[in-house]
């Protein structure tokens, strides 16, 4: 994701945290357009819905202004900023109706090994297209985990900090998500090559 | 390499190929890289996987949703506290924003036009000269004018060397060992600035 550095980012961050503390609307402004669009990105990928994505975004943001003056600075700005849109989230998640989300173990248990299929084939093959159905069908954690880190471009500690737990977790956890998308990848290849 | 040390290397992949892993991580990646061919490929494929991932665009939440913010914080102020009215706020937001935005455009423009202008100043970034003197990184105020900018660029004898980025941010470089001093000046100018920092060397 095209961005400036992280830590000019941050400091820009911090600055605008301290105005908006001191009830500067104007900073939270500038807050909103630092910020939401990496907050509106996040929620729409687990979401699917831009009208609710947009509810979170703002959801987000207004915590984020009424929480300015406590925010110690403990963590990077977005990693605070992400933590409190996952709350959201995952309150919005729990409360739509049960989904049957197709189980990417089930794929793995009929193809023939892991390595059926080499990385580089598929790095070439693949297409955009692909991925985001691959995507659609990873569990909510996994899903969660490869935005993070592959559209967020955010650090294993940012990633152990947002989503609670150990950075060892989040490194199995991001490991099984690897091997889960790689073999729905095989799976939709094979089907390219059908046709 | 140990069977050990390739695994670790294997789940630390995704942070050296998003450029995030601290130099002992990065160690253990590049060791794995070059002991193991399935890593190089893996590798490869997550470059291309993080790609894709970001290929899909995602659309900027509209300015709605800016507005649907600031007329919920407004409705949450004291009494005491002088603010507009929401719903007149409401009626003259949208083109304020509408006004900000192509402010920020014309703003791009300009200072391609000032750049386009100071050729005697102007020095490619790849040349000697593009190295000396610091750099200061800098965001207008939406609603700063070209003379303003202008002026102020002359004031600080800066020169714009870099941006604007998707944040909005410019680099000007000022004289060796002057940056204290102009990031004094511009705290000075927030018609002007809305925010400088200095850029470590």
């Amino acid at each position: 994701m095209a961005q400036d550095d992280p830590s000019s980012q941050n400091a820009h961050a911090l600055e605008l945290l301290a105005r908006m503390a001191r009830g500067d609307q104007s900073a939270l402004a500038a807050f909103y357009r630092l910020l939401a669009p990496q907050v509106n990105a996040f929620a729409l990928r687990q979401l699917s819905d831009p009208d609710e994505a947009r509810e979170v975004t703002v959801d987000t943001m207004h915590d984020v202004w009424k929480g300015a003056a406590a925010f110690r600075g403990d963590a990077l700005v977005r990693t605070w900023v992400f933590g409190i849109a996952r709350h959201k989230l995952l309150d919005r998640l729990r409360r739509r109706p049960a989904q049957r989300t197709v189980d990417l173990d089930e794929i793995s248990e009929i193809l023939p090994s892991e390595d059926a299929t080499p990385f580089d084939e598929i790095a070439r093959r693949q297409r955009a297209g692909h991925v985001a159905h691959c995507m659609e069908r990873l569990s909510a954690e996994h899903r969660e985990c490869v935005q993070l880190v592959f559209f967020s471009d955010l650090g294993l500690a940012e990633v152990a900090s947002i989503q609670n737990c150990p950075e060892n977790t989040v490194k199995t956890r991001l490991f099984h998500a690897r091997r889960n998308l790689k073999r729905c990848l095989e799976t939709r290849l094979e089907g390219d090559r059908d046709d | 390499m140990t069977d050990a040390e390739l695994h670790e290397a294997r789940l630390l992949l995704p942070w050296f190929v998003n450029g995030t892993l601290d130099e002992a991580g990065r160690h253990t990646v590049e060791a794995g890289l070059e002991a193991s061919a399935t890593l190089r490929a893996e590798r490869d494929w997550l470059v291309a996987l993080r790609r894709d991932v970001q290929a899909e665009t995602i659309a900027a939440p509209d300015d709605a949703g800016l507005a649907q913010l600031m007329q919920r914080i407004d409705g949450e102020r004291p009494a005491n506290v002088v603010s507009l009215p929401v719903a007149k706020r409401a009626r003259w937001f949208a083109p304020v924003l509408a006004l900000a935005a192509s402010l920020v455009l014309g703003q791009a423009i300009v200072i391609g036009v000032l750049l386009g202008e100071r050729d005697e100043g102007f020095r490619p970034l790849s040349g000697p000269t593009a190295t000396a003197g610091d750099r200061i990184q800098i965001r207008f105020q939406p609603e700063a004018t070209e003379a303003q900018i202008r002026t102020l660029l002359l004031d600080i004898d800066g020169d714009i060397v870099a941006g604007p980025g998707a944040l909005g941010l410019y680099t000007i470089r000022v004289e060796t060992g002057r940056s204290g001093a102009v990031l004094q000046r511009l705290t000075t100018r927030r018609d002007v600035v809305d925010s400088a920092t200095a850029v470590p060397r």
